[in-house]
């Protein structure tokens, strides 16, 4: 039994021994940075306690980057999940092309975003770009606007162009666990007399919820790391109205050498990440003791 | 249940695997080999010369965010020509991902021989990965190699008696590009002070003009630079003074540059949306190959589109359907147009790690003669660093005029330097910019925010 122990111990050990080297490492080393002040080059760091943090959360940016947090990550999930499941429940019927349609709506999924972030702010450029063109054309020029140019438009271009990127992955989860539900339960409901919008909202939806779930949490850290779109289309402005955590720690660490502030930041992100993390845990068991009960 | 033999050597053997993995990446023992291009390995002098010594090539490299990697070629042939047996690998990167790489590189010890900085921050914050190059410059060049160069140069790079870099090129900012065409087409003059730029652009907005005066307001730097132009046309010492913390930003000759800024983009000066643009390449195509743009903000360096290897820029500035001209405003409008800005382009800097630091020593020296000769005179990359130099390449007609306009601004109209040296500060300053650019302070409210960090920036 000893022997039996030790031998699996020495199979897991590999695994380890690269997740200690590439993920718990660098988190260790992240947090004591954060406790120092450190332009990220020199070899000596001055040991500064909690201020990091202090400074962090007496920064102004601080309350724009959780309030866009929030509104994108707010944004995007429902209005994905939303397009997401319709459009599944679209394409699974059998319609003539759906493999065609369902290849082009995953297509924005695999592009890179920073070609994405690029045409995007060719189309949405002020004076000559696509969209306002298109607008004055239609004689609506009083909704051409200064898209990534005003505070009060730059936030909802990005969450746009983010949900035209992924709503193609909500609907292949949808998709694929749509395909999943028997479809005598579907037979039952027909022969009880439910029309078809009752079988989806009474069958369909609540079926899905682990698909849900997994979007929800998918959609919080995807938010939580937004990176690439705001970074190009808008480096995080106008004055941080399209600030995200990823892109003021890069600020912080590359543009004002302020390593130990970006440290504190990822260390409150990481915390953000982790609730976000239990949450999903959480509704996962909870999704579990659901499906025992239902077995029974 | 019994573990076999096999399962446990299987496993023995899984465990050295992943060591073998994890650890060789990390490695700082690579002996290069003759054209090995890793500029970061750690092989130790006496082998460099061996290998001097035994005729082998010894490859350096050299990363920056300019010249351009067919603009360097001419100059790394050049440097082999006459420095047989060293050979200059370039590594070109976009600015702020050159910073991001050298900052890992650096750390970790696979850092490029010769590097490239801006004066300023940059330059303090690498100071630990720098060598002090006065000693191998009065050794090359005698003690009074100083006077070498450009004098404000070698004030922006001197630390004490020391040099942690050398200047490479000059440069100028806080100036406006205009395209003639569209001044005679409408049967406009040149502004020359703040009123008549504003009624020009609103005349030229008349006509349809959408760029009526292009930035690319989304970069931080091109902001700085007009800001700081206009400072230096309201008050220079005051403007260096506020930086360095002995004046307030709440002086009303400060608060009234705010202003001054605020008013170019509520009165619809600068076209609509430039804050949702960059400067590169999103607003200076528009000037320099689309032809669309009667003005523009921005540096110097424009001059170098005269003798671009592009087709389409080259055209644009050559082929005189759209003549081009430089000037400085008169924003504070006294009469006298704005002095500009100076700067260092490239401080060229070696590692102190190198493994080959007499041969990137050599590579430098050059880059400080022959280098810079082809840079600015095949490329106009630059403005010369040396004071024995003359730009002596080809221009049309009108390049030339503008050359001698930037020179003698070079010469006789420069307020003080490009460099803010506080990363803090610069961040302010550039935030408040664009708050007042949105109209989402005023001049006096961003002034104090300003001052609030000035009063907390560690100098």
């Amino acid at each position: 039994m000893q022997r039996r122990t030790i031998a699996g111990y020495m199979f897991i050990s590999p695994l380890f021994l690269l997740f200690a080297i590439f993920i718990i490492y660098p988190i260790i080393f992240n947090i004591y940075v954060s406790f120092f002040e450190w332009n990220g080059i020199r070899p000596e760091m001055n040991f500064t306690g909690i201020e990091n943090y202090i400074n962090i959360f007496k920064d102004p940016v601080m309350v724009k980057i959780i309030r866009n947090f929030v509104v994108f990550a707010f944004f995007t999930i429902i209005i994905q999940a939303f397009l997401g499941i319709s459009f599944a429940s679209f394409f699974i019927r059998s319609i003539k092309g759906s493999d065609f349609y369902r290849t082009v709506f995953y297509i924005p999924v695999i592009a890179t975003p920073a070609i994405i972030g690029n045409i995007f702010s060719r189309i949405l450029e002020t004076n000559r770009g696509q969209l306002n063109e298109a607008l004055r054309a239609i004689g609506l020029d009083f909704l051409a606007m200064q898209w990534l140019a005003d505070p009060k438009y730059a936030l909802g271009c990005i969450i746009a162009i983010n949900i035209w990127q992924w709503t193609g992955y909500s609907m292949l989860m949808y998709y694929a666990n749509m395909l999943n539900i028997p479809s005598d339960i579907y037979e039952a409901a027909t022969v009880d007399g439910a029309r078809p919008y009752q079988q989806f909202f009474r069958i369909t939806i609540p079926l899905l919820r682990s698909t849900h779930f997994t979007l929800f949490i998918m959609g919080a850290l995807g938010s939580l790391k937004c990176f690439d779109l705001p970074y190009i289309l808008t480096k995080g402005g106008p004055n941080y109205a399209t600030e995200f955590f990823p892109t003021y720690i890069n600020k912080k660490s590359f543009e004002l050498f302020d390593q130990g502030g970006a440290s504190a930041l990822t260390v409150i992100m990481l915390v953000i990440a982790m609730i976000i993390t239990l949450a999903q845990v959480m509704l996962y068991t909870r999704n579990n003791k659901d499906k025992e009960l239902a077995e029974r | 249940m019994r573990i076999s033999r096999k399962a446990i050597f299987a496993a023995i053997l899984c465990i050295v695997l992943v060591f073998s993995v994890a650890c060789g990446g990390g490695s700082t023992q690579q002996a290069p080999a003759a054209n090995d291009s890793a500029g970061g390995s750690t092989q130790n002098n006496a082998a460099t010369s061996e290998s001097a010594v035994s005729g082998e090539t010894i490859n350096i490299v050299y990363q920056s965010w300019n010249p351009r990697a067919d603009q360097m070629e001419l100059v790394a042939q050049d440097f082999a020509n006459k420095y047989p047996g060293i050979e200059v690998e370039y590594i070109q990167v976009p600015y702020t991902d050159h910073i991001q790489k050298l900052k890992i590189d650096l750390s970790s010890g696979q850092g490029p021989d010769v590097f490239a900085l801006q004066t300023g921050a940059p330059l303090k914050e690498f100071r630990d990965f720098e060598v002090d190059l006065a000693p191998l410059a009065a050794q090359t060049w005698g003690a009074d190699w100083e006077k070498i160069f450009v004098p404000f140069t070698t004030e922006l790079i001197r630390d004490g008696s020391s040099y942690y870099a050398l200047p490479l090129g000059v440069g100028y900012a806080g100036m406006i590009w205009a395209d003639l065409s569209y001044f005679t087409k409408y049967n406009f003059e040149l502004p020359k002070n703040l009123t008549e730029l504003k009624s020009v652009t609103q005349a030229l907005r008349g006509h349809g003009e959408l760029y009526p005066l292009a930035i690319g307001a989304k970069d931080d730097w091109i902001n700085l630079d007009m800001w700081m132009n206009i400072m230096n046309d309201i008050n220079s010492a005051k403007l260096y003074s506020a930086i360095d913390g002995n004046t307030p930003f709440t002086d009303p000759e400060v608060v009234e540059s705010f202003a001054i800024w605020q008013s170019l983009f509520t009165e619809r000066v600068f076209q609509d949306g430039a804050l949702g643009v960059n400067m590169y390449v999103d607003t200076t195509d528009l000037f320099e190959r689309e032809r669309i743009v009667p003005m523009i903000t921005n540096g110097a360096w424009v001059i170098n589109s005269y003798p671009n290897t592009d087709p389409e820029i080259f055209a644009a500035f050559n082929d005189g359907q759209n003549p081009k001209t430089v000037f400085t405003m008169d924003w504070n409008n006294d009469g006298k147009p704005a002095p500009v800005q100076a700067n260092v382009e490239i401080a060229v800097c070696m590692n102190k790690d190198s493994n080959y630091p007499d041969q990137a020593w050599e590579f430098i020296s050059y880059l400080m003669f022959g280098g810079q000769d082809i840079l600015v005179n095949e490329y106009l990359m630059y403005f010369p660093s040396r004071v024995d130099m003359d730009y002596t390449g080809e221009l049309s007609e009108e390049g030339k005029e503008n050359l001698e306009i930037l020179m003698d601004w070079g010469a006789n109209n420069v307020g003080g330097y490009r460099e803010n040296p506080y990363p803090e500060l610069k961040q302010s300053i550039a935030d408040n910019l664009k708050a007042l650019a949105l109209d989402e302070v005023t001049p006096e409210q961003a002034a104090a925010a300003v001052e609030a960090v000035s009063q907390s920036s560690q100098r």
